[in-house]
């Protein structure tokens, strides 16, 4: 298990940092050469910062088990800011607009930021839950938000209707808590209580209409099959992913679900849920990121989607057993 | 290291043996479902020669057996995996798609399985039987992997099916033939706009009909009326809504006329959530709501037709996610 990754720190980088946090400035606007920035190590901060220059970046956000954040240009796999908010920072999630939203489980509340922000643009407070993933309805830019309380009590799935300041709670019989969320392009939500064995893999939606979450059968590439280890649901542009450890793509048609077909991925492992990366609305996803816990090391890895097959690049640097990941996309303006 | 927990279905067939048909998978592991019931029927059903209506329930992984007279469950059929949309032929036979199985089950007027059809790969969601030639045409909704629909066609109901496809149709749902043994199917294109298309008797693939008068937004029930000489077309998005309607739709050449709307109520008075496969008969429309939306429980439902408007009988105690429906005469 890694600890502590970050054993060193370029001269540079942390004088920079200190200088910026001791003015009580912003942490966005802290710089460092960016030749620097894929060797450079980093250590926990007090303070979070951020590259500048990052606007026109696609940015990967991973959630790691220190409490940090750290935050990467996808493409070039470079470090370039960490966020230092959160005290269980897990799912994530990112709207069209690039916001970026990070549950905080055990401090009760959901982090908003802006693309490259380093401050929260807004806290949702979910208590008395305890936030574990989320998802962004892309017709409403409602927040919906898996709660999973453990076992002492029910968690939740709750919805923020967009500029509101509190969530309506849906609960289900069946579902004693929840793990994993994602909305589909039409606004229908797809929830489960993820891999409680041997309690068993459940499923629920609440249609776009709908005042309540429905129970319903996902079936598997055989009908025999039950669902092990769901670490999350993405929705890929053109199907829902349930992440089983390999990728499975479900058709959900008016409350019905339907296998399509399967992304089988080596050096797999998830400890949380994947992120399909997708720059073009209304089309399929291109690639697929999540956290591996190995045994010695933890790494994110980047496959192609719906392809699978071997990693094509591992990420480590200042990654700490890794959770939620998500992709903000650059801003197009 | 594949972190799967399978198990191994114990799949009881007790064919037309105790009365029970199919029994229910049983296994060490979650079930994919909360089916756990066997299968049933009651005395009434042995004895009757009336009319049954079959409906499919993919909430329970059960088909419900029901007295159209009375609407009262007469039976339950269990051990499906994922059952939807239904037909019937001459025999009284009734045909269940199943998706998740990639089987389609035949059967008999009182619930005994007669047959099954395996199609490793295909999505099964509906069928319909061709009175002129005894083939059996089934819809499946996907190809596996990822790949479109398509419509097999098992001669006599039985051994290895054709595949036809539309080149332009990737979602395939319900379909019927005419009095000419011509096959009307729908379903989506690739980007999910309303499909209807035509494999004509004798040929080898099938052509886009287009159609006017009106917009269906997404596919629900075909079914040939054979006293007005025309399809009936279900929208299970009525107006682009959470809500169901069919229409009457014309056949003429390459071109589909919308000539008319039934509108259908629940039991509150409300347009119905999702109707998504009904049947016409001695007119009247018989089908379930899937009331997802939240406004009544989900509902077998018998309505005028065409005149539609509230239901004439209804069950509410029975549906959980209802599917499909046929007739067993």
């Amino acid at each position: 298990m890694m600890t502590n990754r970050y054993g060193h720190l370029f001269a540079l980088a942390a004088a920079a940092t200190m200088l910026a946090a001791c003015g009580g400035a912003p942490m966005q606007g802290v710089a460092v050469p960016q030749g620097a920035s894929s060797q450079r190590r980093v250590r926990p901060q007090h303070r979070s910062w951020m590259d500048l220059g990052l606007a026109k970046q696609d940015l990967l956000y991973v959630s790691n088990g220190n409490s940090e954040v750290t935050v990467y240009r996808y493409w070039q796999h470079t470090l370039v800011g960490v966020l230092t908010q959160f005290t269980q920072p897990k799912g994530e999630c990112a709207d069209s607009a690039g916001n970026v939203y990070i549950t905080d489980s055990t401090a009760q509340r959901i982090l908003e930021f802006a693309h490259g922000g380093t401050k929260p643009i807004k806290s949702f407070d979910d208590s008395p839950d305890s936030p574990y993933t989320c998802s962004i309805d892309p017709t409403t830019g409602n927040l919906a938000v898996a709660n999973q309380d453990g076992t002492s009590q029910p968690g939740s799935i709750a919805i923020w209707k967009k500029g509101s300041s509190s969530p309506t709670r849906y609960t289900d019989s069946l579902l004693y808590y929840f793990e994993g969320c994602a909305y589909d392009a039409n606004g229908n939500l797809l929830v489960t209580n993820g891999s409680r064995y041997p309690y068993g893999t459940y499923f629920a939606w609440l249609s776009k209409a709908g005042n309540k979450l429905i129970n319903i059968t996902v079936p598997g590439p055989d009908p025999s099959r039950a669902w092990g280890y769901v670490q999350g649901i993405q929705w890929d542009g053109k199907y829902f992913a349930i992440d089983d450890y390999y990728i499975y793509r479900i058709a959900l048609i008016h409350g019905q679900a339907y296998y399509v077909g399967e992304t089988e991925l080596d050096a797999a492992g998830s400890n949380g849920p994947y992120w399909i990366y997708n720059n073009k609305p209304g089309t399929q996803g291109t690639q697929v990121v999540g956290g591996v816990n190995g045994d010695e090391d933890s790494v994110v890895n980047y496959w192609h989607y719906p392809s699978g097959g071997e990693p094509i690049f591992g990420l480590s640097h200042g990654i700490d057993n890794p959770f939620g990941v998500t992709v903000s996309l650059k801003q197009q303006k | 290291m594949k972190r799967y927990y399978w198990f191994v279905p114990i799949l009881f067939v007790l064919c037309a043996c105790g009365g029970n048909a199919v029994a229910p998978a049983l296994g060490v592991a979650p079930a994919p479902h909360p089916d756990r019931r066997s299968s049933w029927i009651s005395p009434e059903l042995e004895r009757t020669q009336a009319p049954l209506l079959f409906v499919s329930d993919a909430g329970t992984a059960d088909v419900y057996i029901y007295n159209v007279k009375t609407l009262k469950v007469v039976g339950t059929i269990t051990g499906f995996a994922q059952p939807q949309g239904e037909c019937s032929d001459n025999k009284g036979n009734v045909w269940v798609t199943d998706a998740s199985g990639g089987t389609v089950y035949e059967l008999s007027h009182r619930g005994h399985l007669e047959n099954e059809l395996v199609q490793k790969g295909a999505t099964p969601v509906g069928c319909t039987w061709d009175p002129t030639t005894g083939n059996l045409a089934v819809m499946s909704l996907l190809g596996v992997p990822s790949q479109s629909g398509g419509v097999l066609v098992f001669p006599k109901g039985v051994g290895t099916p054709t595949l036809y496809t539309n080149s332009k149709q990737y979602f395939y749902n319900f379909g019927d033939y005419d009095a000419g043994g011509n096959l009307f199917f729908d379903g989506r294109d690739a980007n999910g706009n309303f499909m209807l298309s035509e494999l004509p008797k004798g040929k080898s693939s099938a052509h886009t009909v287009a159609l006017t008068g009106g917009t269906i937004y997404f596919p629900g029930m075909v079914q040939w009326d054979a006293a007005k000489q025309d399809f009936i077309v279900g929208d299970q998005s009525c107006g682009n809504l959470y809500a169901s309607c069919v229409y009457s739709v014309k056949i003429a050449g390459n071109t589909a006329s919308i000539t008319g709307e039934t509108k259908l109520q629940n039991s509150a008075g409300g347009q119905l959530c999702d109707l998504v496969q009904g049947v016409l008969f001695n007119k009247e429309l018989l089908g379930s709501d899937n009331d997802f939306c939240g406004s009544t429980p989900s509902a077998t439902y018998i309505w005028p037709y065409p005149g539609g408007g509230a239901p004439t009988r209804y069950n509410g105690k029975t549906d959980s996610v209802p599917v499909g429906a046929a007739i067993s005469r």
